[in-house]
């Protein structure tokens, strides 16, 4: 009985009366421009989430990539190790200064004067 | 004791390059500009369109839009996209093949901006024009802007074509197109649905 008597009582909540075509009109016009508002408003910000989102799954499977590159041993012969201290126990300045045993010949820099004065 | 500095290089992660590839990143900010663009175009149409009184749209005394042909044309523009994602598949391994599925792409886009153009010339001689009724105002301008996009993407795509023909395109100017030629194809359905609808 009650619940009966709140359903009626919502059905018969009184309302805006929209009788003439201008109020009818007015009324449409200002949905349009709420449903407007919402689009322009949620537009940029989903485009923005799919763009993050689309960043984010390339950019974990990239990172991955160069990881599993890192802990993969290289190739004997190409790696290039660069020390500060030069080798082992050796102290920097007291041999040759530009003398750097530990890198290939193409990039030592005695081996590339040398080369330069000889051309 | 302190750590080598090879041995300090070698912990530091090797970064090749950005998250994304420049080119791409670049033309997507410009397509998010562009979807903005588009979307203000169509919402002021819209709620033009609906503060008119009911049986007042279109225009009673301006001609109807070509809803069948523009169908038609329509179909054509999806089937472009279409081939140009079947080139992008085919890019890796079989260059001829992404070569001829893109020069498919690029006759249907350019068959779609030419009969857009025919409709235009059909449409002013019935009357409706930029000045016409609010219609043909809102139709020159969001049908237009969207042909001009279409025209430039359409430059690039022919650019692109024949830098694949010659076995030099690379794949980050081409995925840079592409994202630009799926922008005109998939907007043109939503122009469709609230212009010519």
């Amino acid at each position: 009985m009650r619940r009966g008597l709140a359903v009626l009582s919502v059905l018969g909540w009184p309302s805006q009366a929209l009788a003439c075509a201008a109020c009818v009109a007015a009324a449409d016009r200002n949905r349009t421009f709420f449903v407007m508002t919402i689009v322009l408003s949620l537009l940029p910000l989903v485009m923005i989430a799919g763009g993050l989102w689309w960043v984010a799954r390339h950019a974990r499977g990239r990172l991955r990539a160069e990881f599993e590159e890192r802990e993969s041993p290289a190739p004997s012969g190409q790696a290039l190790t660069f020390s500060a201290a030069g080798p082992a126990g050796e102290t920097p300045g007291t041999k040759n200064a530009d003398s750097r045993s530990d890198l290939p010949a193409v990039l030592d820099p005695t081996s590339l004067r040398s080369r330069a004065t000889s051309s | 004791m302190e750590p080598r500095i090879t041995e300090r290089i070698l912990t530091l992660p090797v970064r090749r390059g950005g998250l994304t590839d420049n080119a791409l990143f670049g033309m997507a900010l410009a397509v998010f500009v562009e979807v903005m663009l588009f979307a203000g175009f169509i919402s002021a149409f819209v709620i033009v369109r609906g503060a008119t009184p009911a049986g007042l749209w279109p225009p009673p005394d301006q001609p109807r839009l070509p809803i069948a042909r523009t169908a038609v044309n329509t179909a054509m523009l999806i089937g472009s996209g279409a081939a140009l994602a079947l080139a992008q598949r085919a890019y890796s391994r079989r260059r001829e093949a992404a070569a001829r599925r893109m020069g498919v792409a690029i006759l249907l886009g350019g068959a779609f901006v030419l009969f857009q153009g025919v409709e235009w010339v059909r449409l002013i001689g019935q009357g409706l024009t930029l000045t016409s009724s609010q219609l043909g105002a809102f139709f020159y301008l969001i049908v237009g802007a969207h042909a001009l996009h279409a025209a430039a993407a359409l430059a690039a795509l022919v650019v692109c074509w024949r830098a694949m023909r010659e076995g030099r395109l690379r794949a980050s100017a081409f995925g840079a197109v592409q994202l630009f030629w799926y922008f005109v194809v998939l907007m043109w359905p939503v122009i469709y649905w609230q212009v010519y609808l």
